[in-house]
């Protein structure tokens, strides 16, 4: 198995192995049984203090990813190891005691607060799970919390549907960092909100990092924000990491297709560069029946015969630095979209 | 306080909060929801009449009934018709005792009381089941809605049927609430087999055409209220759970179930904290229409002679024997169909404006302001 190494500096956090996350569904009269590949075998190293940026198109597994890390949906295989202890072996008060230390933080601001419960209540709720305080003094809390993320702590007792979009955003920060937590995974934390406010959220997610010590799985679409925010980079293709590599050198030096033409794909904040190239042609395709050896071979410039028999590792390659992998059979040959 | 300052001045928008939020006092969901439900003249309406019937249910022997409200009897201040009314509930009825001598069989509280008594009456001054000796009689002053072929006042027997109705409409409803929610939440909160077998049991009492399936157990068991209420309640409780499940599986995938669970929270919290708030509503827009098909079936069964037995009231069994009776005095047909058909009226008109009224969907039509 490759195991993407991206713990020089730091010790791993959350170390995630071959994780493999399917779901099947009969169809049919017949009952025929389809499995959707959403996770095939990723690997991931979440350094303490870091942050690790998970990119893709949407439909290529990410927030399954996120998800199945924290033990929310269950794992096909793989292991996951938080803090020396493996999460998907954990019994349930283990996993309960283990779920304090990592949280979740939401793309819909709508949809992850509860509409029938206060503020207050919302953000309480860990510390009354885990008993981390009692009576009066869990309001002190939830005000703290609240104040420390831009919000008043008297709106305890409002409900959710009072509040803006970036203020909801706010609230469920609030409530994921209430049992002070290690690690968060950030799923698309600002892709639903204003330009103005995405700014905001993520200054405050970045404070909050070196204030508390957090380490994020960042989720996200947005080549900028990630390019902003994260130590290293990961990018995901139908299930699989494609090129993982720190964040300058992914930028500077993209080494995969798929990455390749996702950067010249954002769009650039510069009116005279008008009209970019389409390079990415046709649809990502179904993670049911997904094509032969390398996933992307079917909109790869560059496809060769080899491509669609075997799946290329995920490995370093000549002329990179250690901590950049790419999982392209063509990555030697450094050929580049233009 | 923010709340006292806020009504004047907007929001003081603190250094790091994005946008002033509007600071009014605070809004729950429930009192939203009721914003919108008083913009439907029809629920409001359907409303107005399911809160007349309960009172007129709560209060039947002070509306019509053979002893006073009020009298000064034998030196003494006595209020049978008060103390009538009052142990009809369950608990106050061992709490008060019977108003002696009012409550003894054969006693004539209007023979009884001479002139000189001082005495309040009900409007309607007739039991319903004291007999007169004009039977079949048309509406008069003194008999509102006429009587029928034994003498009995149609109105306090109309009055005293919406007893059984009420009742039926709660009680039934209450087991089939109960019932169908715990079914359908364990259905669709955990899932996997315990759907599977709630889901086909569901489908297999759907299968049987309940009021067919209820006339078939109430022939088996001893026709009365109690045995009615529960029948019904037994068979109706498929549609709630139905629903609940249904709920259920939709809330159940929300992001903030996920992210209870990924607090670590329990089974019941997430059930009761999370989905159950959430599902409620809905919920009760199928109860309302419930109710209104139990005070049916109810009326169905009493009309068949196999719901609540004569003497005692009820709108059916007075729908029965107008239609005995219908060539002597076709007057009587009407009271009980009227009343039955504003009841199933009203209670399906407040089930449809609930319906709209916790759709969000809704307000963004019409002219509904929230």
């Amino acid at each position: 198995m490759i195991r993407v190494d991206t713990s020089i500096d730091t010790e791993s956090l959350v170390r995630a192995c071959d994780i493999k996350t399917y779901f099947t569904r009969s169809t049919g009269l017949l009952r025929s049984q389809e499995v959707v590949k959403a996770v095939d075998g990723v690997s991931l190293d979440i350094p303490e203090k870091r942050t690790v940026g998970l990119v893709g198109e949407s439909g290529c597994g990410k927030t399954t990813l996120g998800r199945t890390i924290l033990r929310l949906i269950p794992a096909t295989s793989g292991s996951v190891v938080f803090d020396g202890a493996d999460v998907f072996s954990a019994d349930r008060s283990a996993l309960r005691r283990m779920r304090r230390h990592m949280q979740l933080i939401f793309q819909d601001p709508v949809g992850s607060l509860n509409p029938r419960m206060t503020i207050g209540a919302i953000v309480a709720e860990p510390i009354v799970v885990h008993n981390i305080a009692r009576g009066r003094e869990i309001a002190d809390r939830v005000a703290v919390l609240l104040e420390r993320v831009g919000l008043r702590g008297e709106h305890q007792n409002r409900y959710p549907h009072e509040f803006s979009g970036g203020q909801r955003q706010r609230i469920g920060i609030a409530r994921a960092l209430a049992s002070s937590p290690k690690f968060i995974v950030c799923d698309e934390p600002v892709s639903a909100l204003d330009v103005s406010i995405q700014s905001q959220i993520l200054n405050l997610l970045s404070d909050l990092r070196e204030e508390l010590g957090l380490s994020y799985l960042f989720i996200a679409h947005d080549l900028a924000v990630v390019r902003h925010f994260c130590d290293t980079v990961s990018v995901m293709y139908l299930g699989r990491i494609v090129e993982s590599a720190p964040t300058d050198e992914l930028f500077a030096n993209p080494r995969h297709p798929y990455t390749q033409a996702l950067l010249q794909s954002a769009p650039v904040p510069d009116p005279s560069r008008r009209g970019g190239k389409r390079i990415l042609t046709g649809e990502v395709p179904s993670p049911i029946d997904p094509p032969t050896g390398c996933a992307f071979h079917p909109r790869c410039p560059f496809a060769k015969p080899e491509c669609s028999i075997s799946y290329p590792d995920l490995i370093t390659r000549d002329g990179l630095s250690e901590r950049h992998s790419v999982a392209c059979h063509l990555a030697d040959d450094k050929l580049t979209i233009t | 306080m923010v709340d006292n300052s806020a009504t004047t001045v907007s929001c003081a928008t603190t250094v790091s909060c994005t946008t002033a939020i509007p600071c009014t006092t605070t809004i729950s969901y429930k009192r939203r929801v009721w914003r919108r439900f008083r913009t439907h003249r029809r629920g409001m309406f359907g409303l107005a009449m399911i809160v007349v019937l309960v009172g007129v249910a709560m209060t039947a022997p002070l509306i019509a009934g053979n002893v006073p409200i009020l009298c000064h009897y034998q030196g003494a201040w006595q209020a049978p018709g008060v103390v009538d009314c009052l142990r009809r509930f369950p608990i106050l009825d061992r709490v008060i005792p019977p108003s002696y001598p009012f409550s003894k069989a054969g006693f004539d509280a209007k023979e009884a009381l001479s002139e000189d008594d001082f005495s309040l009456w009900p409007p309607v001054a007739y039991g319903p089941s004291e007999t007169t000796r004009v039977s079949l009689a048309g509406p008069s002053k003194r008999h509102w809605l006429g009587t029928d072929e034994v003498g009995r006042d149609v109105f306090s027997r109309m009055v005293h049927g919406t007893v059984v109705s009420v009742q039926v409409g709660i009680v039934s409803m209450g087991i089939a609430g109960v019932l169908g929610i715990f079914f359908g939440a364990i259905a669709g909160y955990f899932g996997r087999w315990v759907d599977a077998v709630v889901s086909r049991v569901i489908e297999i009492v759907i299968c049987f055409p309940d009021f067919f399936l209820i006339l078939t157990v109430m022939v088996w068991l001893e026709p009365n209220i109690t045995n009615v209420m529960v029948v019904i309640g037994l068979t109706r409780w498929t549609g709630i759970a139905r629903y609940t499940r249904g709920e259920f599986l939709r809330l159940k995938e929300m992001d903030f179930v996920v992210a209870a669970r990924a607090n670590g929270a329990g089974a019941a919290r997430i059930v009761l904290r999370h989905l159950l708030p959430n599902a409620l509503a809905p919920i009760l827009v199928t109860i309302s229409f419930g109710v209104a098909q139990a005070i049916l079936i109810e009326a169905g069964l009493s009309w068949l002679g196999f719901g609540v037995q004569p003497p005692a009231p009820s709108w059916g069994n007075l729908l029965r024997s107008a239609y005995d009776h219908y060539r002597d005095a076709p007057h009587l047909v009407y009271p009980p169909c009227i009343a039955i058909f504003l009841a199933v009226l009203a209670h399906n008109l407040v089930g449809d404006s609930l319906r709209d009224a916790i759709d969000p969907r809704v307000h963004a039509t019409g002219k509904v302001k929230v």
